[in-house]
């Protein structure tokens, strides 16, 4: 299988500036953070100290119960992705119909308001006198209960997480061979047999690929259930460490070391995963992806119906919840006086709301771009030149994932700070950048992975038997089999940028704001309505740089 | 592949878009030689203070805003190569944890100064202005409460109505709280009075700002261990809310200001304190509803009449004892009070 898969001349240039991409980006600074969790004193030349955080490690009570919370907390919440992404990808790949980009859009909805702004909302909906009891009435109490508790904190994260999920699936779909389909189908085979035998181990990339990630921020993310809360009464690993990191004095061997085992964990999962891909998954294919059936009245109703209610409870709410909290002047008690002068505030000419959305655009654009580049080179080297680097490369890329963004942030001051380095990046707005592209280069580079699964190597070998060149290859055969999937990968980093809170506030240069610290600092100084003013901004803006994509 | 042409351009066109405004956008900042001062919110005070000082010596200052526990992590990463010349924190145990192993430079500004039991006795941080810790209500709650109301009356139930304490562990002013709160009554009355007001029906916010939001939702009706610059902000802006201070007294949270020990510039950054504590300064401190060094600045109104219905009393805070037991307080608190209710039961 290798043979065939590996194209002749070597590692291309390509894959060679995506690996070295990863390792500098990504590479560097965990680096220096694993250093530091062994040699606290290392960045000062010296080796005291060595392994204190690991020997707190074993000391941190309660260790084994977060770990298994947050494993228990991850797999709930890939398994509710799963189960609400994947049929909708699937009919977004296989049916036509009217208003499929909206419905498409509609599924990043929910992950344009960062979510610690999501609980929010929920919570202002859903607490006793909170807008529901208000407006509908009194909130059944199972409810509330059940909000308030495990299942609340797993559903917030599932509906911010599903449509990454969904997108992927959708790639993966349209990867697949229709003909294989059709010909189990022609030589008898029954329906779930096609899906068991055919379907399902072609669709495994894509779905063991989203899953992943989706298991990973739920592992690593505590902003939801930090709003949520203490009220759901889960000890969990990534508080710990933002706890250790936050809280005076601080402790940063052991929040480096916790941060490390994290990273282990994560890492042990993707090869997992990996294994499981190749002894059940993919088989490559020319990806030809399955004919668009168009979908009678009746279909069209029941997609209609299924997007509605995903997009409903998962970005309808929220966001009209949040806009309501944004014309808010007064609440006075539950009789609230209304305003459009928190919108003027934002956008006042030469205000600090104005540049933050100019600030994040440009960001999340450069970001976005460079992350699918990579991630291209990088899928491409894994799957023709499955060596060392390209795997390495291809497993660094997801970890910062893992680690809460508390810490990665501190990584990023420790590498881009350190006394060694050079280029004067620390301090401004190119930090930023390169904090984008650490954190959330895992999207554009499962999502590229996921496509190359898909695309089999005998084009390319025909395009260089003719003596087309490495770069007309990519140009002309590879980019263009991959453009699905790097279409979703774009969107997907663009909206996670445009919405990123911790990295953006720890890393902030002098005289510049992003949405995310924007929206922090409102937040932070009582100005509630303001930061949900920026936060529907921001949503805007997402939404229509989406929409002005072009189609696929 | 006759689609690919048109698909060609249209990636080139977004490549040759984002590596553009990748250039256009990080064009023109750069690092300067100007004093770093990294502060603790709210924002516009930080602000007021920067281009105040501006203004008076023609020298602009390079500003950081970020919560407590976010500049006391940036400071340790960036403890190889520091950055910062002045901190303004929103604890004084804070302070406390970074004069210990030395972080802070010893200025002698304290000397002299009004309200000398605000600053460090050894000069290492001086208060800049003061909040204080009491508990917000809605203004139409019960008459009972404000009048010779206490702590425990608040936690133990009797108010009506949902009662919210920001958790102390991720909101630097509650850990104020919490550790003078333990200093005056002592552990064991402390952690009992907590628990059984925690089984009795009290919710913890993850923030101030959200546990404030709640209040003026109508979700809850007191919000103990508010700060009450925060509540009375909301008081001025019109809403039913108003600040008690409970009869035990309210906790006095200081704004320590220090020079970090590795700056290269201390003679100006002793000199953007000094301005901090100055007569215009002190003016817009007190306008945002902090306490002022300078007894001869007034009070805010909404902040002077808040006072005046209390009896004036004060539960004291030792943060140099503080810093060594906060750690455990505040895991104690999380274990045993956040997460004491079983979210099944």
């Amino acid at each position: 299988m290798k043979a065939g898969n590996t194209t002749k001349g070597g590692t291309s240039w390509a894959a060679w500036i995506a690996c070295a991409f990863v390792l500098l980006t990504v590479g560097y600074p965990l680096a220096v953070l694993a250093v530091q969790a062994v040699f606290p004193e290392a960045l000062a030349g010296s080796l005291a100290e060595a392994g204190r955080g690991f020997v707190e490690l074993v000391r941190t009570p309660g260790l084994g119960e977060m770990l298994g919370n947050s494993l228990r907390w991850g797999a709930a919440t890939t398994l509710g992705a799963w189960l609400l992404g994947a049929p909708a990808g699937w009919a977004l790949a296989r049916f036509e119909f009217p208003g499929k980009r909206l419905a498409r859009l509609s599924l990043l909805a929910p992950v344009m308001l960062p979510p610690f702004l999501l609980a929010l909302a929920y919570i202002l909906l859903l607490q006793p006198g909170g807008l529901w009891e208000q407006a509908i009435g009194v909130v059944p109490a199972w409810l509330q209960k059940s909000f308030f508790g495990f299942w609340g904190v797993t559903g917030a994260m599932v509906l911010a997480s599903y449509g990454a999920v969904a997108l992927a699936v959708e790639a993966g779909w349209r990867g697949l061979p229709a003909r294989a389909a059709e010909a189990a189908e022609s030589l008898g085979a029954r329906h779930w047999q096609v899906w068991a035998h055919i379907l399902l181990p072609l669709m495994l990339p894509a779905l063991v690929n989203s899953g992943l990630l989706v298991f990973v921020d739920a592992m690593s993310n505590f902003g939801v259930p930090a709003a949520l809360g203490p009220r759901a009464n889960l000890p969990l690993l990534p508080a710990e460490i933002h706890a250790l990191v936050t809280s005076w004095p601080v402790n940063l061997p052991l929040a480096t070391a916790l941060s490390l085992l994290l990273c282990v964990m994560a890492a042990a999962l993707f090869q997992l995963g990996r294994v499981v891909l190749r002894k059940h998954g993919g088989g490559r294919t020319r990806g030809s992806g399955p004919a668009l059936r168009k979908l009678g009245a009746g279909g069209v109703a029941a997609v209609w119906c299924g997007f509605g209610a995903l997009f409903t409870v998962g970005g309808g709410v929220p966001i009209g919840v949040v806009v309501i909290a944004s014309l808010v002047e007064r609440w006075n008690g539950g009789s609230p006086v209304w305003t459009a002068a928190h919108y003027q505030a934002v956008f006042a000419a030469g205000g600090e709301g104005r540049a933050a959305l100019a600030t994040s655009a440009w960001l999340a654009t450069g970001a976005a771009t460079i992350c699918v580049l990579a991630g291209a080179g990088a899928a491409y080297a894994t799957a023709r030149n499955p060596g060392w680097v390209a795997r390495l490369a291809d497993q660094l890329s997801v970890l910062p994932r893992v680690v809460p963004s508390i810490a990665v942030a501190v990584a990023l001051i420790l590498a881009w700070n350190a006394p060694w380095v050079a280029l004067p990046i620390y301090n401004t707005v190119w930090i930023l950048l390169l904090a984008y592209l650490a954190l959330y280069q895992g999207d554009a580079a499962r999502l590229a992975d996921t496509g190359m699964r898909t695309v089999g190597v005998n084009l390319e070998q025909a395009a260089e038997v003719l003596g087309a060149s490495r770069g007309r290859v990519w140009r002309e055969i590879v980019l263009p089999l991959l453009r699905p999937a790097l279409l979703a990968g774009w969107a997907l980093t663009f909206v996670a940028c445009l919405r990123d809170l911790v990295a953006s506030v720890m890393l902030l240069p002098p005289g510049t704001q992003t949405v995310g610290s924007y929206i922090f600092t409102q937040f932070e100084q009582g100005d509630l309505a303001r930061a949900m003013a920026m936060a529907v901004c921001a949503v805007g803006l997402g939404a229509a740089t989406l929409l002005c994509l072009p189609r696929r | 592949m006759s689609g690919a042409w048109p698909t060609r351009r249209r990636a080139l066109g977004l490549l040759a878009g984002g590596a553009l405004t990748t250039v256009a956008g990080g064009c023109g900042r750069r690092e300067s030689e100007q004093l770093v001062v990294y502060s603790a919110g709210p924002r516009p005070l930080a602000e007021k203070m920067c281009t105040g000082y501006a203004a008076a010596t023609g020298r602009n200052v390079e500003l950081f805003v970020a919560t407590t526990g976010q500049i006391m992590a940036k400071l340790e990463a960036e403890r190889f190569n520091a950055r910062a010349d002045v901190v303004i924190l929103a604890s004084r145990v804070a302070a406390e944890a970074l004069k210990v192993p030395g972080r802070l430079r010893a200025t002698g500004l304290a000397t002299g100064l009004e309200r000398p039991d605000w600053h460090d006795a050894e000069g290492f941080y001086v208060a800049i202005g003061a909040a204080t810790i009491g508990v917000a209500l809605h203004a139409d709650a019960p008459a009972g409460p404000g009048e010779g109301w206490d702590w425990e009356d608040f936690l133990g139930g009797a108010f009506p109505g949902r009662v919210v304490l920001p958790s102390p562990v991720r909101s630097g002013a509650t850990s104020d709280f919490l550790m003078a709160y333990l200093q005056a009554r002592g552990d064991e009355r402390v952690w009992a009075t907590l628990k059984a007001a925690r089984r009795a029906g009290l919710d913890i916010a993850s923030a101030n700002a959200q546990a404030m939001s709640s209040l003026l939702t109508g979700g809850c009706a007191a919000v103990v261990g508010a700060v009450d610059y925060v509540a009375l902000r909301e008081v001025e802006k019109g809403e039913p809310v108003r600040m008690i201070y409970p009869a035990s007294g309210g906790v006095v949270t200081t704004r320590p200001a220090a020079v970090m020990a590795t700056t290269r510039r201390e003679e100006e950054a002793t000199k953007f304190i000094q301005y901090m504590l100055g007569d215009e300064a002190q003016r817009e401190a007190a306008k945002l509803h902090f306490e002022p060094v300078l007894a001869d600045v007034k009070w805010s109104a909404a902040k002077q009449a808040a006072w005046s219905a209390s009896n004036g009393l004060i539960l004291p805070l030792d943060a140099r004892a503080a810093v060594q037991t906060q750690g455990a307080a505040l895991r104690k608190f999380q274990y045993e009070v956040e997460r004491a209710v079983d979210s099944n039961a």
